[in-house]
This record gives structure tokens, C-alpha cells and sequence, in this order.
């Protein structure tokens, strides 16, 4: 299996969680599919949202939505990448109407997390469309954009690094898994891998596709763990060097 | 965040039902009058004290299903809080009383009238909702009901006349028909229009009724960038009615939880009173709830991997000091037996008592901007609090190290001298946390313990040694520049003392500097200090002897000027 692979990382980021927003916007704890389809249509200039008009879908997610991707946090303990409560204004005017009708400030309380960093695995077999496959390849391995790459807001620039195409064998007799999976697909054991280690499980609502009708997010738990596995169901993992990687 | 939540909500939820949530719910005070099927009344005054015997449980599970989720959502008029035609919710203050806000008693009549008007409406009967819930109103309980009410409100009026004195806030009717699907029933009746935070965001997808929801979730014309402005779909989150009804269950449910920090894990089993985490379990969601207007606001939400609650905590006195108790005319050797059990919350507790005067835990509840001398301490005092608050509580409470390793290293060593500045038992206390902080992290705490004990041992061997020596380098400085410090400030006669040489010579850069200081105090003490005291003089030739121009180690110079005082054979007052 034919993959491309790189390191995205960056300072800060932010992925809006959708369904709160009194006190703060909180951020995902990881890169979702949808936000990493987002970035690499930006760098292939892909039309957005905002170039979406009466269309289905907006053109990047049209394009990319069937290419499966693996994520796999990198450095940090237990794949937790540190957050910060943020407060700034949103100072444009048409933001916020005061009590006396005038525009005035909008204070935005935002979840940052810090020195992120993922290695990133795109199946390229997934894509059908060759022009925009070889497009990719050549525009991630040459430092190539059209657009600058973001993490979730433009506050917070993208870095790219040690980009390469690798090939990969899909495996199933894998006893852990490297990167991030959806939890329904795979039984757990209650042990760590590393017997010294400390059992963990990260579990989260995340994005996993747009809906049909109105491209609200659709969900899936998405997890990340140290404990053994004990069963696959319905999961595609892949072997790189001594890493087991699931594809979302 | 929601799907969380809810997910572990809904499992309690299918065992336990609504009684997961009525168990406890709370009776605002006021006079709770409940009208039998032979129209008698029986009237119980509700207060903040009041048991939970059996009346209580019937009104909590009456009132469970009657409330109003806020006046803004009222039925009809917005002095009514009550929620169906089994119950009417006044202020008291309407009835009786108050003479701006009562009213006439026709004019009351009227709008209870219009309320159960508005209950029969298409409103609250439309098709939609008679097929969601499977059964039509039942149109002679309700003429009944409201029958009953207009009739009665005479005798209403009595009740309250007669208890004026004894209750305040609310008068709550309720009609028993021994038949709480009844109430559940006409409770799911109100929900179903009001659960979304408006019915102008609502869709149907395929069968389903999908809309925005309403905890912590808000869209308004004035804040036209709560909506998603570029997307298809400027609403936020959509989500179905069914959850949006359990949604609100649970909002109602956290009422009961403490404000402030929260753990819940994975498989929570929604038991109250709140325990912070189940001992042994390591995933945890992390919420911390404020208080909006009486409702429940998420401040911060995390998803924990990992959670231990034991840590590698543990505070002794690393550097041997002791100090003179003026209350009990003895000297102290401190202990800190009660912060060794190694639980996270006895870092918490440590630093709080004795690196930020007891301003930490009490400041997670405040905005930076209300942090601010002189209530909360000097202006020093109050930067490090606002630059260190968070990255305690991230690791307190995320197990997050990252930050607060950082801080320990640069910000902390500024909190014991604010401490010692203070006093010379806080500054103890302080330093001995400080030691025990770096060596939990790894940060060299481990050897600087051993080299405070070995650098006193060496200077005392060399003090009591005929021969002469050179210190060999500048921890051995740091620690006999600290001794002899606090050796010549103690020969001090002034009324008050204070320590803020310590931070002077924290600042000074070089060896010289801090002798030239030490000359200075030594010129003014000096008639204090005996001729002969050959100790002093052999140590403090040795310090003035030692001329680099190297910066000193503060922490060692800082456990040299709080340690035992080898110039005294028995610490002074």
C-alpha cells in the first residue's frame, strides 16, 4: 500500500468543538479527518466552504472524503498535548452589539493546545483522481502550497516536515496501535502493552465525515491507547517500520 | 463534549430513569399545597432546613416534573413558573404582600386562566407532539384542574394569609391523581416546543426532529459570530430531540454536582454526594462548573488519559532548620507529616499553605482581572499568582507537568523569598516545599538535599579544623555567605527585622557584590559580635577570601541563611 507520510506540526492550534459555546470554545485534543482534509486542500487549492455555493459538499472534502488517513501523535506522554485557556477580543465592530446598539467588543475565550505534533499517513491508493494524486505527492514533497496550511485557525501556522512516500503491508496481527482508531472497532485488553506502563485511554467524540444534508459534523468515538489489543473488527491497520498504524 | 456527557448519562439513565435525577433535586422554599382527588388541601411550608421525609419526596418528584426551564421559556405569562396544567407556581410576593409587585386578584385569575389556555393551544397539542408521545391531553383532568384552581384560589389566599410569616419566595399547587405518568406525561408535553434553545434553528432529517441545543450553547442577533458564518449551515451543532430532552435531564442533574473542579470518569456511576475520582481509575473527563444566573456553565472541559492520583510527593525539613514558636516559648523543628500521604491534593494543599499564603485554591474561582493588591497580596505576590495559577491547576487536576515544570525552574525560587520576607518560619516552609516541588520533577531537588547536608558537614569540619581553608567552591560560598547573613541581620537590635537582604543578594550577579554587602552589615553589627569569636572570624575570613567573580547558587545560599545557624550553639529568638 502506497502511502504518503510527514510530520505536521506547529506552536499552537485549535479545532472547534461545534457544540458549545457560552463560556469558551474548546478544542479537540487532536487533529480530526475533517480539519486534515481541510489542510491538505489548502495546500492543493482546493475551493472551501466559502466556494461551496449551492453544492453538496465544499470541493476539498468532495474530493478527499474516501482517502483514509492515519494520525499518530507524537512526543508527548500519554498523547496529551497541553491546553490553554485563551481570552482576546474580537475588536472588528460587526461582531457584537452593545446594550446601546453600538458595535462594541467581542470578548472570545478559546482552548489552545500547545506544541502539537502529529505524523501524518495519507493512503494514496484511496484517491482515485491520478492528476490530483500526483499533485499532492509533488506539492507535500517539494514544500509546495497554494494556500498557507493552518491548524484549525489561521493563528496558528502549519509546519510541515520529513515528507515521504513509503509503502506499507495492511497487517492484522497487530498488538498495538501507534496511532489514533475508532473505538467500536477494536476490543481492548485491560493491560498495557509495556507491562512497566501505566494503562491509559484517550476516547473522544470526533469528526468523521460531513452529512448530506446540511454538513453538520458527523461523529465517531476515536480513541488512543497504550493497552494491548485483544481484538480487530472492522479496522484497517497498516505496518511502518515497527508502527502500527490505523487508518481512519 | 456533549456526546461524552450524555453517553455515560445515558447508561445511568436507562437503569435508574428519571429518579437518577429527582433523587436530587431540590425544593426551592416556599408554601407547597397539594389538593387531593376530594379537593382538600394539605399544605407544607418548605425551607432551606427541611427534612427529606416523605411529603418532601412527593413534592420534589411533583416539582421535578413541573419546573419551568427559565422564565424566558415560560408557558404563558412569565410570573407563572409552573410547567402544566397538574401545577401552579407563583412568587409569593404576587399573591400577598409586596406592594409593588402584587397583583389584583382578577387580574391573577386572568392570567392563570390564559396560562391554561395557552396548555390546550396547538402549541403544546399539535401533531407532531401527540405522536411523539403517544397520548392526547386529557381533557377532564384538565377542566378539572382548572376548575378546581379558579374556584379554590380563595381558599389559596387563606393558606398564605394564614403562613405569611412563616414562608417566603414561592406558593407551588399540585394535584394528586396518584398517577405520576401523568406528570411525566405533561412534563414531556412542555419539553418537546422548549428543549431547544430556540425552534427557529429546527430540522427534520428523515423522521427525526433535530435542533440547536440548549446547555452552554447560545445564538443571538447581537452576537451575530456565535453563528458559524461560513459554512452551509450557520448553526452550530444540531442535535435530536430525544438527547435534547436527556440533555436537560442531565443539565438539571449537574445542578447537584459542586461548583468548581469536577472528575468524572469514563463509567461514571452518578452517584451523589460527588466523590472527585474512583480510586484506580485513570481516564477521566475533567469539567470545571461555574455558576451562570442559577445555571450551570462548563469553564473548562478536558478528556484526561492516564490520571494518577498518587504522586512522588513528600516534604521533610531538607534544610535542618528550626525556628522560635512565640505563642508556645519553644523552638520547632517544623513537620509536614499531614502532606506526606502522596496524593495529589497534597501538592495542591502544600504550595497553597506555603508558598502563596493560602490565595491559590481560592483564586481558581476568580477571574485574573479581580486578582489584585492589596486584597490578594503586594504586587510581586499577585504577578505570580497570575502567571502561575494555571499551570498548577493543569497539573493538579490534568496531570498537565509541562507547564509547571517550567514555572518551578524560573518562578518559584520568587515565591520563597516573598515568603521569607515574611517571616522567618514561613520562609522555612516555603524553602522546604520549593525542595520538595523540584524533587517530585526531577529538577535537581534529589542533589540539592544531599549537597545541603554535605556542605554543612564540610563547613563545620572546617570552622572547628585548626588549619585554615579555602572554600573550594561556590556552592560551599553560597551556603556560608547564607550563614553568615542571617548570622549578622539576627545581631539586629531594631523593634521589627526584615529579611529583605535575602533578596538583595538573590539579585546581586558575583561573589564581590555579596561581600561588599556582607562588609557593609558587618560595619553595622559589628560592635555586636564578640572580639574573640574566632568561629565567626575564621568563617567570615573565608567567605571574604573566596573572590570570584561566579554568580552563587540561590538555593543553597537560601538553605545556608534559613538553616541551623552554626554561629549559634542554641537558635535565638
Amino acid at each position: 500500500m502506497k502511502l504518503l507520510k510527514f510530520n505536521l506540526h506547529g506552536k499552537t492550534a485549535h479545532f472547534k468543538k461545534p457544540d458549545v459555546n457560552a463560556y469558551a470554545y474548546y478544542t479537540y485534543s487532536h487533529i480530526h479527518k475533517i480539519a486534515l482534509y481541510g489542510i491538505i486542500g489548502a495546500i492543493l487549492g482546493l475551493g472551501g466552504y466559502t466556494q461551496q455555493q449551492n453544492k453538496q459538499y465544499p470541493e476539498f472534502y468532495d474530493l478527499l472524503k474516501d482517502v483514509r488517513v492515519g494520525i499518530v501523535p507524537i512526543g508527548k506522554e500519554r498523547g496529551y498535548f497541553s491546553k490553554k485557556m485563551i481570552t482576546f477580543n474580537n475588536s472588528v465592530g460587526y461582531a457584537n452589539i452593545g446594550a446601546d446598539k453600538a458595535p462594541c467588543n467581542l470578548v472570545v475565550r478559546e482552548q489552545w493546545l500547545e506544541d502539537v505534533s502529529w505524523d501524518i499517513y495519507i493512503a494514496l491508493d484511496d484517491l482515485k483522481d491520478y492528476e490530483l494524486k500526483e499533485k499532492m505527492i509533488d506539492y507535500i514533497l517539494n514544500s509546495k502550497a497554494e494556500f498557507l496550511p493552518y491548524l484549525g485557525k489561521n493563528d496558528h501556522i502549519a509546519n510541515i516536515c520529513n515528507t515521504q512516500l513509503i509503502e506499507c503491508e495492511i497487517t492484522e496481527a497487530a498488538e498495538q496501535i501507534h496511532s489514533l482508531f475508532y473505538y467500536d472497532e477494536i476490543e481492548l485488553e485491560d493491560g498495557a502493552v509495556d507491562e512497566d506502563q501505566i494503562p491509559y485511554l484517550f476516547k473522544d467524540y470526533m469528526p468523521v465525515a460531513l452529512n448530506k444534508e446540511n454538513n453538520m459534523y458527523e461523529f465517531a468515538q476515536i480513541a488512543f491507547t497504550n493497552r494491548a489489543i485483544e481484538d480487530v473488527k472492522d479496522q484497517t491497520i497498516i505496518l511502518d517500520t515497527d508502527k502500527y498504524i490505523a487508518l481512519l | 463534549m456533549i456526546y461524552n456527557l450524555l453517553d455515560t448519562f445515558k447508561k445511568a439513565y436507562a437503569i435508574k430513569g428519571d429518579d437518577l435525577v429527582i433523587e436530587n433535586h431540590k425544593l426551592k422554599e416556599g408554601l407547597y399545597i397539594k389538593i387531593k382527588q376530594d379537593k382538600t388541601m394539605e399544605s407544607t411550608i418548605i425551607t432551606k432546613d427541611s427534612v427529606e421525609d416523605d411529603t418532601y419526596e412527593w413534592f420534589r418528584k411533583a416539582d421535578f416534573y413541573s419546573c419551568i426551564i427559565n422564565t424566558n421559556k415560560a408557558v404563558g405569562d412569565k410570573k407563572i413558573h409552573s410547567n402544566n396544567y397538574l401545577t401552579l407556581f407563583i412568587k409569593k410576593k404576587i399573591f400577598y404582600g409586596d406592594e409593588k409587585e402584587i397583583l389584583p386578584k382578577e387580574e391573577l385569575l386572568q392570567k392563570i386562566k390564559k396560562y391554561y389556555d395557552i396548555l390546550r393551544s396547538d402549541k403544546y397539542n399539535n401533531e407532531g407532539i401527540e405522536r411523539d408521545l403517544g397520548r392526547k391531553i386529557d381533557l377532564e383532568k384538565f377542566e378539572y384542574c382548572q376548575n378546581t384552581i379558579i374556584e379554590q384560589i380563595n381558599s389559596i389566599y387563606d393558606i398564605i394569609i394564614k403562613n405569611d410569616k412563616a414562608f417566603d419566595n414561592y406558593v407551588r399547587v399540585y394535584f394528586d391523581f396518584n398517577d405520576w405518568k401523568l406528570y411525566e406525561l405533561e412534563f414531556n408535553r412542555y419539553l418537546y416546543p422548549n428543549v431547544f434553545n430556540s425552534s427557529k434553528y429546527n430540522i427534520s432529517i428523515g423522521n427525526h426532529l433535530y435542533g440547536l441545543s440548549n446547555m452552554n450553547m447560545g445564538l443571538n442577533s447581537k452576537k451575530p459570530y456565535l453563528e458559524h458564518k461560513t459554512l452551509k449551515c450557520k448553526v452550530p451543532f444540531h442535535i435530536e430531540v430525544k438527547d435534547a430532552l436527556l440533555l436537560y435531564k442531565y443539565a438539571m442533574w449537574l445542578q447537584s454536582c459542586k461548583l468548581g473542579p469536577n472528575f468524572k470518569s469514563f463509567d461514571y456511576d452518578y452517584k451523589v454526594p460527588l466523590k472527585d475520582y474512583k480510586s484506580g481509575e485513570t481516564d477521566i473527563y475533567f469539567i470545571n462548573l461555574r455558576n451562570k444566573n442559577g445555571e450551570i456553565e462548563f469553564g473548562d472541559f478536558d478528556i484526561i488519559p492516564g490520571f494518577e492520583e498518587t504522586i512522588d510527593f513528600e516534604i521533610y525539613n531538607y534544610i535542618e532548620a528550626s525556628y522560635y514558636d512565640l505563642s508556645k516559648k519553644t523552638i520547632i523543628r517544623p513537620e509536614y507529616v499531614k502532606y506526606n500521604s502522596k496524593k495529589r491534593y497534597n501538592l495542591l494543599n502544600a504550595v497553597d499553605d506555603f508558598l502563596y499564603n493560602k490565595r491559590l485554591i481560592q483564586s481558581f474561582r476568580v477571574d485574573f482581572k479581580d486578582i489584585k493588591p492589596p486584597k490578594w497580596g503586594n504586587k510581586k505576590i499577585c504577578n505570580l499568582l497570575i502567571m502561575t495559577r494555571d499551570v498548577v491547576f493543569n497539573y493538579i487536576y490534568k496531570n498537565d507537568a509541562n507547564g509547571l515544570k517550567a514555572f518551578v525552574k524560573k518562578l518559584y525560587k520568587d515565591l520563597v523569598i516573598e515568603q521569607i520576607k515574611q517571616g522567618k518560619k514561613k520562609g522555612i516552609d516555603a524553602l522546604n516545599t520549593y525542595i520538595a516541588v523540584k524533587k517530585l520533577f526531577q529538577l535537581g531537588g534529589e542533589e540539592l538535599v544531599k549537597k545541603i547536608k554535605d556542605i554543612r558537614n564540610e563547613i563545620e569540619a572546617f570552622i572547628e579544623d585548626k588549619e585554615n581553608h579555602d572554600l573550594e567552591d561556590k556552592f560551599q560560598y553560597s551556603f556560608l555567605a547564607g550563614q553568615i547573613s542571617y548570622y549578622l541581620m539576627s545581631q539586629s537590635k531594631a523593634k521589627s527585622r526584615s529579611h529583605d537582604v535575602v533578596e538583595r543578594i538573590c539579585n546581586y550577579k558575583n561573589v564581590k557584590k555579596i561581600n561588599d554587602e556582607l562588609k557593609f552589615w558587618f560595619k553595622r553589627y559589628g560592635h555586636a559580635i564578640s572580639f574573640d569569636y574566632a568561629k565567626f572570624n575564621k568563617a567570615f575570613s573565608m567567605v571574604l577570601g573566596f573572590d570570584k567573580s561566579e554568580a552563587i547558587d540561590e538555593d543553597i545560599f537560601l538553605a545556608g541563611y534559613l538553616g541551623d545557624n552554626i554561629f549559634y550553639k542554641k537558635e535565638e529568638q
